[in-house]
């Protein structure tokens, strides 16, 4: 998905790009809380009976649904920023925080959106200059990167 | 000055690797599908080879070709290869191709975890299979593993016990997988009430398997202490109780079987709409349905146990209880007929298999509803009447439904259509000779014949020679599904649109995409839309 932040006043402009994540912290929170009491309450329930075996496995799999949840919410949590200032493109990457950073001169940037010679394969849109490339939106459908590409174009001049 | 280039890439990371070694290491979801899918079907050959040995024996009274022990042995792994390695793995196929395409997302939300879950079944198959070959042959207790009987089983015990636990951790790697993907990765507009049943059908399969795991784990766990740490969790000479292991068993083995059913009425609800031309009726009563048929079978378990000796009260309690299952499963049923009603229907070989699920299914449950009633069920209890009955919910059910969707859904994945009179051949021969082999089998069970046994009366002959005759063609029938299947992974056929069926787009995301699906696929330009 793309969030323009534009300035109707000129540069920087700031393009934020995310995967899709239809699930918050809060639903994933009530999921794992639902399932919690589930599970332990059905291994707790056998436990009482005598087979408390089940109990471990059903601790097991619940810390196993939460890592699962994680995992897919931090990767939702994946953000590229792109900002365009009067002489520069930044492009930031990373989840939390920019853990990977790239810049080009705004003059010398180029946009280049390349289909794929094998087919089933995606469109890529890169940036870069100078013979170094910066893939983005690796995550964005095939509209959604033309749009940007066309945009980017647009705000590089 | 900044350009856009409009270039032919010439990266080819992205792509499936060449060789064998691409389906060892991938990751896409397409490509885990058709592996389930494939396993599947050479487990459904070998299981069903155990069955044509067991129906070979049965052929007439007397004992012909395998001694008791062994034919105990084949009941048993028949039983565990066709649950755990061919209908639980064929709708996890379907889940692996279609739920990612159906909500409109790139791939499953744990690609890495999706390629593990498949590839500890290869293993877990093979160390099952190799327990027949073990110092004292295979376990001979039944699926269902009771002690003290399960005790007695030689070196295979240990190692079936870890198959269990391979085959369940596979499963539940797998759940955990679509319950993230699902609730993670729709697409923007697709809100929970816009996804398609096999989709909810599929999520609320995944909740029920996450749910009832760790007890059969755990109860396996425990034999296995019994056994050789010397614990008396069903020993009563240890102040143990071997019904304590029924209780565990069947806590998950009720949900097992819905685990096992409702993919398939998620395949039906999708089938049967196309080929009726008209929207699904009454979708959210389907969900709120199965919803309540997934409560339901977590409180019913003890009908499995009623001649075990339980308080009357505990045998009407799990009586009534289990009768009200009948009610969600007659809302689909009715939402079915509905679907049909007054539509513009045809009858391509999906719709034939969906319509052979409906009969087969329906006539299963009514068995259920005589079962349910505890005084009836101590003349049906382990009689043949029980395994005519739950032939009727799996093979007429389950494995109708998996037909149904792999008709319905294979010239999407292959991009060519399928030999039509060759998939009606299939569907009739099958059809009418697994009525062949199981409509008898209700006889027998009346009349008094006990199950998993080598021999039986002079009196049950007739049937049982009938029954086996419909075995050995239904057995010979599949293997010309998997030479349909063939001939369209080789191309041999009419090549066909995104589409596929008529008006198929208004029934599913996936419909809109190229047939074959693109290796990555992505939708544009689709609206996702409120449901009438």
């Amino acid at each position: 998905m793309v969030d323009w932040q534009k300035s109707n006043t000129g540069f920087p402009q700031t393009i934020v790009l995310r995967p899709n994540g239809s699930l918050t912290i809060g639903q994933a929170a009530g999921l794992i809380g639902l399932m919690a009491v589930l599970m332990i309450g059905i291994g707790t329930g056998f436990a009482l009976m005598g087979a408390w075996l089940v109990l471990p496995f059903s601790g097991a799999e619940l810390l196993l649904l939460i890592w699962a949840l994680g995992c897919s919410m931090r990767n939702s949590g994946y953000r590229e920023v792109i900002t365009i200032s009067d002489d520069k493109i930044k492009i930031e990457r990373g989840i939390s925080y920019p853990q990977q950073r790239y810049e080009f001169f705004r003059a010398w940037a180029r946009i280049q959106l390349s289909h794929p010679s094998v087919h089933g394969h995606l469109a890529r849109l890169q940036v870069g200059s100078h013979g170094k490339q910066v893939e983005i939106g690796a995550f964005l459908n095939e509209e959604e990167k033309q749009v940007l590409a066309k945009e980017l174009q647009k705000l590089l001049g | 000055m900044a350009t856009v280039a409009d270039t032919h890439d010439t990266h080819h990371e992205h792509g499936p690797a060449k060789g064998w070694l691409r389906w060892v290491t991938t990751t896409n979801h397409k490509d885990i599908g058709t592996l389930y899918l494939t396993f599947a079907f050479v487990m459904f050959i070998v299981g069903g080879a155990m069955a044509l040995i067991i129906r070979a024996e049965l052929f007439e009274p007397g004992l012909q070709f395998v001694d008791p022990h062994f034919f105990n042995q084949m009941t048993t792994l028949h039983a565990l290869i066709m649950v755990f390695g061919a209908v639980m793995p064929a709708f996890a196929g379907f889940a692996n191709w279609m739920i990612p395409m159906m909500i409109g997302a790139p791939d499953m939300a744990l690609p890495r975890l999706n390629n593990w879950s498949f590839w500890l079944l290869p293993f877990a198959a093979a160390l099952l299979v190799a327990t027949l070959f073990m110092e004292g042959g295979a376990a001979a207790s039944g699926w269902t593993l009771y002690p003290p009987l399960v005790l007695q089983t030689g070196d295979a015990l240990p190692f079936t016990i870890f198959t269990v636990h391979i085959l369940g951790m596979s499963s539940i790697l797998a759940a955990i997988n679509i319950i993230v993907t699902i609730f993670n990765m729709r697409a923007p507009g697709m809100t929970m009430m816009r996804m398609p049943m096999f989709c909810w059908t599929w999520l609320v399969t995944a909740f029920l398997l996450i749910l009832v795991m760790p007890v059969f784990a755990g109860a396996v766990t425990m034999l296995l202490t019994d056994k050789f740490f010397d614990t008396s969790f069903f020993n009563p000479a240890g102040g143990g109780d071997p019904v304590l292991y029924q209780h565990l068993f069947w806590f998950f083995g009720h949900p097992e079987v819905y685990i096992i059913i409702l993919p398939a009425f998620g395949i039906i609800s999708a089938v049967i709409p196309t080929f009726s031309r008209k929207k699904l009726f009454g979708h959210n009563s389907m969900v709120y349905a199965t919803c309540v048929i997934a409560f339901l079978s977590f409180i019913v378990w003890a009908h499995h146990q009623f001649t075990v000796g339980m308080p009357v009260p505990a045998e009407l309690y799990f009586m009534y209880a289990t009768m009200l299952i009948a009610v969600p499963t007659g809302v689909k049923v009715f939402n079915w007929l509905a679907t049909m009603w007054k539509g513009s229907m045809t009858f391509e070989t999906p719709m034939l298999n969906a319509l052979g699920f409906l009969v087969l299914f329906v006539l299963g449950g009514f068995t259920g509803i005589m079962m349910s009633q505890a005084p009836a069920d101590f003349q049906y209890h382990d009689s043949y009447f029980i395994v005519a009955h739950f032939h009727y919910v799996l093979v007429g059910g389950a494995v109708f439904g998996i037909f149904a969707g792999l008709f319905y859904w294979l010239p999407k994945w292959t991009g060519v259509m399928y030999d039509e009179k060759l998939g009606k051949l299939h569907f009739w021969l099958s059809f009418i000779s697994m009525n062949v082999l199981f409509m008898p089998q209700h006889f027998v069970g009346l009349a008094g014949m006990p199950r998993r046994i080598p021999d039986y009366a002079v009196q049950f002959t007739e049937f049982n020679a009938l029954s086996s005759v419909g075995a050995f063609i239904f057995g010979v029938t599949q293997l010309l599904l998997g030479y349909i299947v063939w001939k369209a992974i080789r191309g041999e056929g009419e090549k066909v649109d995104g589409e596929v069926w008529e008006g198929a787009k208004d029934h599913g995301l996936e419909w809109n995409l190229a047939s074959p699906p693109p290796y990555h696929h992505s939708f544009e330009g689709i609206e996702i839309k409120e449901r009438d």
